[in-house]
């Protein structure tokens, strides 16, 4: 294989992005090398690998197995929507990862150096430690559910598929879709009750 | 209220399924319309579809998260160092696998040669190929026989023409053949 000597770097999303808009890029042109992946879909798949995984080092883990699979599979791409390919990817080795480690193993917030990176960087630093707050919380509770819940959810309202997508890429019914979706926003419901009552008033 | 939606029967979803769903727009038109209906009258149901909504909004509302500094470049040398491994192994494999082959045809053809070979100035005509080769590819009409059978045979043949018998095996038997003992008095 050709070894190309530049870099990967993504083409990275603005800091103060959502992470559903990092996770719909829309390349018309099916990549060619997992470099090409890599950079068209760097930053969906980081970004749901994090909410994932819930901490950097294993984020980055994933991201790299995913492209990984990608470099060995690109060739049995049938045409189709590239970046539902490469999630189902990811998410298929996310569940592997689970299975392997059983417990993906949690990083102490300190050490989460990218999320202080985005918060200096953000114009109000105020508002930006109390959104990198928000968000750390919310992560943990979304770590806290069971993987199938977790990948669920994170699918219908991080990435922003349907149920049906979902259905066909984790390869259960959408009425297990729509009933895993449900189980795991009922804990998160439970979980961040506080702050669903801080939102209403 | 029933926690089971009317229209659903026993394995219907609860409420609160539906009203999860409702907020993603994954409920069929029934559902629909029986949520539209009763959003208004029913607390319970208004209570599920707030929450479920803020839910949704918080989730959709979190942060892009993107690695720290150098985080690319550490991915990027992992994969590029797991691609040229794996090249290198698929590489290997295939070196291998003609390797492999080569060996094979060579065997095969030395194989060949010591067949041409045995076979031209065989002092043994029948006895040498019917060991190599099977015995319907030696002309005539094929039989049933193995080549151990073929050979026995031609082991045979040649016995006859060198004038002697072969041997038969021997069989082992318990019984001597000395003549029995006769009950004789000892000498005195």
């Amino acid at each position: 294989m050709d070894q190309e000597t530049t870099s990967v770097r993504p083409r990275v999303a603005s800091g103060t992005a959502r992470a559903a808009d990092a996770a719909r890029p829309a390349p018309a042109a099916v990549p060619r090398t997992w470099e090409d992946v890599a950079r068209d879909y760097g930053p969906m798949l980081y970004g749901v690998a994090y909410r994932l995984t819930g901490n950097e080092s294993d984020a980055r883990d994933l991201v790299q197995d995913t492209l990984i699979k990608v470099n060995r599979s690109l060739h049995t791409f049938e045409p189709g929507s590239f970046s539902r390919w490469v999630y189902r990817i990811l998410h298929n080795t996310f569940l592997d990862q689970v299975r392997r480690r059983q417990r993906i193993r949690m990083q102490s917030l300190p050490e989460d150096e990218s999320r202080f990176d985005r918060a200096e960087l953000a114009p109000d630093p105020e508002a930006a430690l109390a959104q990198y707050r928000l968000d750390e919380e919310i992560q943990q509770a979304i770590d806290e559910l069971p993987p199938d819940f977790k990948a669920a959810v994170v699918m219908c309202d991080v990435v922003g598929l349907g149920y049906q997508e979902i259905a066909d890429q984790t390869g259960v019914a959408i009425g297990t879709v729509r009933s895993r979706i449900h189980r795991g926003r009922a804990q998160l419901r439970v979980r961040l009750a506080h702050l669903l009552e801080e939102d209403a008033r | 209220m029933s926690d089971d939606v009317a229209q659903g029967g026993g394995g219907a979803p609860s409420v609160s399924e539906v009203a999860s769903a409702y907020v993603d727009g994954e409920v069929g038109a029934d559902q629909a319309a029986w949520v539209a209906a009763n959003r208004g009258s029913d607390a319970d149901l208004a209570a599920e579809l707030e929450a479920f909504t803020r839910v949704k909004a918080l989730l959709g509302g979190l942060g892009t998260a993107t690695p720290a500094a150098g985080g690319w470049d550490e991915i990027d040398a992992a994969v590029r160092s797991a691609t040229a491994a794996e090249s290198r192994r698929s590489l290997m494999a295939r070196v291998s696998a003609v390797a492999a082959v080569a060996i094979l045809v060579a065997a095969v053809a030395v194989g060949s040669v010591l067949v041409v070979g045995n076979s031209v100035p065989d002092p043994l005509p029948q006895a040498t190929p019917a060991v190599l080769a099977p015995s319907s590819t030696r002309g005539g009409a094929a039989r049933p026989d193995t080549g151990v059978v073929a050979a026995a045979r031609g082991i045979g043949s040649v016995a006859e023409r060198v004038g002697v018998t072969p041997r038969r095996p021997t069989t082992t038997s318990t019984t001597s053949t000395r003549p029995p003992l006769r009950n004789v008095a000892p000498p005195r």
